[in-house]
């Protein structure tokens, strides 16, 4: 009896402490003091609520941390606006309900998101709230008068990065191999990728030697390591010697055994050189922060046409290749940088035109 | 059997000291993470209840998890240990929407029907092959559940990115199943659909299988002694198999009604937490059927909760899931607890 007395008294004693510490939780905290935005003064737009939605989570991916950075930029320049960001987190079956919640508080003038996935996700919640508007960076969808979407275009970093990997595969570098063979791990099929991605990077291999054959393998998720690393390893034996990843944090397994076994691997999206020196022989990069300051800047002042779906070039300053990193100039022979350049100066400069496929 | 009231009264005290103590939990780490806590309080605690779309989705949500609660007190009331519910469920959806994507021109009744029998027949077979290794073999079920659920979670992973995947949509997840085999819905624009309405009897009837009939009183005895129900003429081994089979039936049921009701897809990974969830749930609800229904719902109201958090305030959805890993864990300790002071008492 002793014993259910001291449970009772504990029992008692948290439900007491809980209101407490909830009516004291309604006092707000001191606001904790900050660096003055740059204020835009000529600004005289009506106020604007902006959601960001991350289709995942934003620390640790550099093409998120960028939306969450460029929008951020933009709205502190502004007084009257405002943003809230909300990480969808990693099951994608919950997606659709989580971003119909955030439509549904009637709040946001515009829902920023980044995820070529994410048209196909707003599509039916689009015609439940026909008042929202939508804007995809790195996604594309044409015609609907809710969505205005921004893609880039992945042949030409593709390319630029098959076209690095044929020139090792052809050379004389250590670990380069006779096999004319190159690869790539992605995490999963999507149409940006069966339609721009792969073909791209083949295209840029077969510039150099029309030989060369692309070993495809697909993992089946984003974070398997492991996984990646078998893949890796068999590719290899198999005579690869240059390998590009799409697998996310998985691609820390191909660089471990690309490191092991003296080969190359190619990265899209950031300059990732830093992550595996020496192995990672090419990165591409998305100035996907650039790119969303100027949306959201457009958004706000009411310059957004809804409707549109743009797709965005080189030559435009949102996509290159990164030639200048240290770690690039210190694996790659002078030799294949000057080829190399040659491509991507004609690329800049719109001498050599990928097209986007239809998607 | 009398019913020992102070018993009852150290087991209710204990229950509202795990769930007060998951809720202070909860209160620290809103205090820590959150700049603004009385709004994300007001948001955690009135936010499900504030519109018609929460409200529907909390109860939606709880739909899965008096499935799993129920297959788990199955389970545990004939001592058997079911930790595969995971793969269970995962690959019950998956048969389901594999049934429907076969036969899209399909009438929805036959469609339905057909689809809800193949995950209930999948989850019965998986959760029943440890059932039958431990009446042939006397392997433990706690772990070959545990494996055959995880193995199996592989495959379905590997069939949804590979053969079944739809390339047009770039989601990791299956084509979805023709529009007339979703589930209607009950109350929009929530996504609470009709299925809840014959969950709901589903736990009735398993609480009157248990209680009221020969059979669930057999699987009742085995569970609380074999040896005396072996004594009494019971077969055992009967007792072994009919509780998983009814276990696995019931989380393949879930993940069926889940496609069907919520995603109309098959998305990579969609069963995470619906199973072990279906462990806490049916630990607070003691194992009674009908008791599982408002212990799914609290564990559906602290995710609704959350999430409503998350989008009208400053925290991260993860909160909802530390809030519930902490009532799993004080749940399983007191249960343990309990667990061993009745084999103790038993000697």
């Amino acid at each position: 009896m002793k014993s259910t007395k001291s449970l009772l008294v504990a029992a008692v004693i948290l439900l007491f402490i809980a209101p407490v510490l909830i009516v004291t939780g309604c006092q707000k905290k001191a606001e904790t003091p900050t660096e003055p935005a740059v204020v835009k003064e000529e600004a005289t737009v009506a106020p604007f609520a902006l959601a960001v939605v991350v289709p995942g989570v934003t620390a640790g991916s550099p093409l998120y941390e960028q939306l969450v950075e460029g929008a951020q930029q933009v709205i502190d320049q502004y007084p009257q606006a405002s943003m809230k960001v909300v990480e969808l987190g990693f099951n994608q079956s919950e997606w659709g309900e989580k971003m119909t919640s955030v439509v549904a508080t009637g709040r946001y003038d515009a829902v920023l998101t980044s995820n070529p996935s994410m048209p196909f996700v707003c599509m039916e919640l689009a015609s439940q709230f026909p008042e929202q508007k939508f804007l995809f960076v790195d996604g594309f969808i044409e015609g609907h008068p809710q969505m205005a979407s921004f893609l880039y275009n992945q042949v030409e970093q593709s390319y630029m990065l098959g076209h690095l990997a044929g020139l090792i595969s052809t050379s004389d570098m250590p670990g380069a191999n006779a096999d004319l063979k190159i690869g790539i791990i992605v995490a999963q099929e999507y149409p940006a990728l069966n339609k721009m991605i792969v073909p791209g990077f083949e295209q840029g291999a077969q510039a150099v030697n029309s030989g060369i054959t692309l070993d495809y393998r697909v993992l089946g998720n984003w974070y398997d390591a492991n996984k990646a690393g078998e893949l890796a390893k068999s590719m290899i034996d198999a005579g690869v010697d240059v390998i590009g990843v799409i697998c996310g944090g998985a691609a820390t397994g191909v660089f471990e055994v690309c490191a092991d076994r003296n080969k190359y691997v190619m990265y899209w999206d950031d300059n990732s050189y830093a992550k595996a020196p020496g192995v990672i022989a090419g990165c591409g990069a998305l100035h996907q922060k650039m790119l969303v300051a100027e949306v959201v800047d457009d958004a706000i002042n009411g310059k957004v046409e809804y409707g549109t779906g743009v797709k965005l070039n080189a030559r435009d300053g949102y996509i290159e290749f990164v030639d200048t990193d240290p770690n690039y100039l210190n694996t790659i022979p002078e030799s294949i940088q000057a080829e190399q350049k040659k491509v991507v100066d004609s690329i800049m400069s719109g001498t050599l035109v990928l097209e986007v496929p239809e998607l | 059997m009398k019913v020992n009231r102070s018993d009852m009264f150290v087991t209710a005290i204990a229950l509202l000291i795990t769930l007060s103590a998951a809720f202070m939990v909860m209160l620290v780490m809103i205090f820590i993470m959150s700049e603004t806590p009385g709004e994300t309080l007001f948001y955690f605690f009135a936010g499900p209840l504030t519109n018609k779309y929460y409200l529907g989705n909390m109860f939606n949500s709880a739909i899965p998890l008096i499935l799993t609660g129920l297959g788990i007190a199955f389970a545990f009331r004939s001592s058997m240990f079911n930790l595969g519910g995971e793969g269970q469920v995962y690959a019950g959806g998956f048969a389901a929407t594999a049934v429907c994507l076969a036969m899209p021109a399909a009438g929805a009744f036959f469609g339905i029907t057909v689809s809800l029998l193949a995950a209930v027949v999948t989850g019965a077979v998986i959760a029943g092959l440890s059932g039958f290794f431990k009446m042939k073999w006397r392997t433990d079920e706690l772990i070959s559940s545990f494996l055959i659920s995880n193995a199996l979670i592989y495959i379905v992973d590997n069939f949804i990115t590979g053969p079944f995947d739809d390339p047009g949509n770039n989601l990791l997840t299956t084509s979805k199943v023709a529009e007339q085999f979703w589930f209607n819905k009950i109350f929009p624009p929530s996504n609470l659909d009709i299925s809840i309405v014959f969950v709901v009897i589903i736990a009735i009837l398993a609480f009157f299988y248990l209680f009221k009939t020969h059979q669930g009183y057999e699987m009742r005895m085995c569970g609380v002694n074999p040896e005396f129900a072996r004594y009494g003429g019971i077969n055992v081994g009967k007792y072994i198999m009919l509780p998983m089979l009814w276990s696995g039936a019931l989380h393949g049921l879930a993940g069926a009604v889940y496609v069907l009701g919520t995603s109309h897809a098959c998305f990579k990974g969609f069963s995470g937490g619906m199973g072990w969830n279906g462990i806490a749930v049916a630990l607070i609800a003691r194992n009674n059927p009908i008791a599982v229904i408002p212990a799914a719902l609290f564990f559906a109201y602290i995710e609704a909760g959350a999430e409503s958090a998350m989008i009208n305030a400053d925290i991260t959805i993860e909160i909802a899931s530390i809030v519930q890993s902490v009532v799993f864990f004080l749940i399983t300790a007191q249960a343990i607890y309990n667990f061993l002071k009745y084999r103790r008492k038993a000697v």
